[in-house]
Parts: C-alpha cells; structure tokens; sequence
C-alpha cells in the first residue's frame, strides 16, 4: 500500500537525519519522535523475527546508531529506555520483569493503520465514532485484523493514531470517542 | 499698444481654452470607445481560444503558465468565481480544486513538516498521489487564490500552513537552513551577524512550533537545529555529493 511504503521510506530518512538521535526537548515533539522510534523499532522486531530481547541486547542492535554524517550518533541507554517504555505503553512489547520484555505478535502500529483504513474506506474521516463502535461496528468485516481485538488494545492503537495527527482521543465518564482526522 | 487685455480678450481666450478642452475630452471618449472594442474583441478571442485548447492547458504547465501570462498582460482574469463567461469553462474550479488538494497534502504532512511544505515537496506528491503535472506557479496561483480566507499563504519556495507568523528573522533562519543543511549560534553569527541571544531567542520560538530539531550529539561544543520541512533537501542527491566531496578533503 503507498501510505505503508511512504512510511518505510521516511523512516529510512529519519535514520539517516543527525537530530533524530537527540530525544527533543519539547514536549510533544518528543512524544511525537518516540512513537516514530516506538514503530521503527517494532519493525525491526518483525523483520527480524525478535519475539523477546533485554535491554542490554538492545544497547548492541544496529538501527540506534548512524554515522553517515561522518560523525557517530547514538541513542544511549536511558533513551532507548525511554522508547521501551512508551513501546509498552502502547502494547507493542510486554516487560517481563526490570530487564527483560517480550514483543507482541499483533503490532498495535499495525492496527492504527488498519483502523485508519476502515475508516477512511467507511468515509469517518472528519467524523466521531465511539470505541465500541468501532470494534462492533466492523461486524461484518470479520477480516478486519482488529475484530473482536480487546478494547484496550483498539484504545492503544488509537492513541497511535493521535500521536501521527490522524486522530484525536476523547474521554468521558470512562467512555471513548474517537474523531478522526 | 497696451499690453492689457480688455475684458473681451479674456473671454475668447477662456473660450478657446474651453473648446480644446471638450474637444480633448471628446478625444479621449473617443480613444477609451476604441481601446474598450479592441479589449472586447480579445477577450472573446482569448476565450475562445482557451475553451479550444481547454485540455492542453489543464494538462500542460508550460502551456498553461504561458496562458496565464497572457491573461495577466491583459488584465484578463479567469479564475474569478461569480458567473461569467469564464466561469461556465470551469477555469477557477481548476486552481480552487487545486488549493484544495494542495492543502490536503500540507495537512497530511502537517505532523512532520510543522505547516512550512516546501513547494518541490507538494509538486513531488502530486505526481506520485494524483498523477498531474503541477509547476510552481501553478501553486501560487492557486494558493493566492484561496490565502485571502486566511490560515494559508505562500512565500518564497514554501507554502505556509503555520499559525506563528513568520517574521523575517525565521524566513532568514530558514534560508540559511537551506544553504547549510542546519543552523547554529556560530553560523548565524558569521553569517549574519546574531548575537547568541537573538539566535536562541527565534529558536526556543521554532522549537515550540515543532519546526526546528535540535541536534545535541554533534561531538563539538555546538548544538546544531534542524528544520524538519527541509528533510528532503537534506538528502538530495547532488548536495550529498557535494557534501562527500568536502569530507574527503
């Protein structure tokens, strides 16, 4: 899919781009910079078929360093703990215990897009569903990856969504609304 | 004789002087009537013209920069809205569409670019997204069309969807950016001549616009600032020869 394809291709640049390995100062351009290394590092999980590693084997992994500027950059430990954490945060990975986690099969990254793509397909752009609507209401779309999923992991992806601009997260009395954008 | 005009006298020169005038003024009518059917019989030729090669310059940029020129030469302007007789050859939905989808690509964008899209950016998305051909005039034409309604303007080489003003400090700072791939208190300062203060002052500003990154793990003492919008450029082909080139020496 071209948004799939774009995304790998402005991760590759990101990689390459000296101020991507300073964790930014403001705020939300750090939080926005962390879900970017959060998906970056997902991938990486699945292309390379990781299904639990420790944060010492983390410091060793290639994609947390570049030097095609000619000068070494690379996030250090507590970075890329920072990046862990949020990685749980979002149910992409599971810490078992202080130093070791295992990562989830379904990419919750994944399934923002997929929601997003419903969405789009369903013609919500610009529109408020509910939480539960958007689990139930695919019922007869059981090939959606995200049907029947947990809400709490839809609720995740959504906040994935939120964080890349394409939806905003709304809470109420315990009960979810999402507008997408 | 004497050199005082009589009362007589004055009356005929103030007679002659008001008949050249009505006949200058009727000179004049006469010359504004011509000018009037010659713009009339041009505009219908340029209409004409432009419903018959309608499909070239919706497909050609060139060809449609050139019509366009000829348009504003003569004070022609097709893109109004209301009903004339440009409108029914739906001239002005072509660049408001265009507005349209050219915002739609800086809103998509937004979360990386921060609302400043370079212009080679959006011209890039629209071949790869719509198929079409699009040249920088074009979008100016189509953002000046709609940037009266406000939140949009366009400048330079970037369309802007931002809501901080851009000042001209920010517009140098982006423009040194461009040249130097990032800025730095001691790049502003050579250049330009900032003092430190000016220069961490306009990017704190950036910073919490989400415009400019900073780079902290530069090995010297200096923390360089990124501008996010300029991504593309930072990768381009050519500068990165040049930038290999300068490292090996």
């Amino acid at each position: 899919m071209q948004d799939a394809q774009d995304k790998l291709e402005l991760y590759q640049k990101f990689l390459k781009y000296p101020p991507f390995y300073t964790l930014q100062d403001h705020k939300e351009t750090r939080k926005k910079q962390i879900t970017q290394w959060s998906e970056i590092v997902h991938l990486y999980f699945q292309s390379h078929k990781i299904l639990q590693s420790s944060l010492s084997q983390m410091l060793t992994i290639p994609i947390f360093s570049d030097s095609s500027s000619g000068v070494l950059r690379k996030l250090d430990a507590s970075e890329i703990k920072e990046i862990l954490d949020q990685m749980a945060q979002l149910g992409s990975i599971e810490w078992k215990n202080d130093q070791n986690f295992s990562v989830n099969l379904v990419s919750p990254f994944e399934l923002a897009d997929a929601i997003y793509a419903w969405a789009k397909e369903k013609k919500l752009i610009g529109y408020t569903e509910t939480l539960k609507g958007i689990t139930e209401g695919n019922q007869t779309d059981q090939t959606k990856k995200f049907y029947d999923l947990p809400q709490e992991q839809i609720l995740k992806a959504c906040l994935i969504l939120e964080e890349t601009g394409r939806c905003q997260v709304y809470e109420f009395d315990g009960l979810y609304s999402i507008k997408f954008i | 004789m004497s050199m005082y005009t009589g009362k007589k006298d004055l009356n005929k020169i103030k007679q002659n002087q008001k008949s050249k005038l009505e006949n200058l003024q009727k000179c004049q009518v006469k010359q504004v009537e011509q000018l009037t059917s010659i713009y009339d019989v041009f505009q219908k030729n340029l209409h004409q013209f432009a419903g018959k090669y309608r499909d070239e310059i919706s497909k050609n940029p060139d060809f449609r920069e050139k019509f366009y020129e000829l348009c504003d030469k003569m004070d022609v302007n097709p893109m109004i809205s209301k009903k004339t007789m440009w409108s029914d050859l739906g001239f002005g939905d072509f660049y408001n569409e265009l507005a349209m989808r050219i915002l739609d690509i800086c809103a998509k964008k937004y979360s990386i670019y921060g609302g400043i899209t370079k212009i080679t950016d959006i011209i890039d998305e629209f071949r790869r997204v719509y198929e079409m051909k699009v040249s920088k005039s074009d979008i100016e034409r189509a953002i000046n069309t709609v940037s009266s309604l406000g939140g949009c303007h366009i400048h330079n080489k970037y369309v802007y969807t931002v809501p901080l003003e851009m000042s001209p400090d920010f517009n140098l700072l982006l423009e040194v950016a461009e040249e130097e791939r990032f800025v730095n208190e001691k790049i502003m300062q050579e250049k330009k001549g900032w003092t430190k203060e000016r220069f961490y002052q306009k990017i704190q500003v950036l910073q919490r616009e989400g415009l400019v990154w900073a780079d902290k793990k530069t090995q010297t003492n200096m923390v360089d600032y990124y501008f996010p919008s300029l991504l593309n450029s930072y990768f381009d082909p050519l500068r990165s020869q040049m930038i290999l080139q300068q490292l090996k020496q």
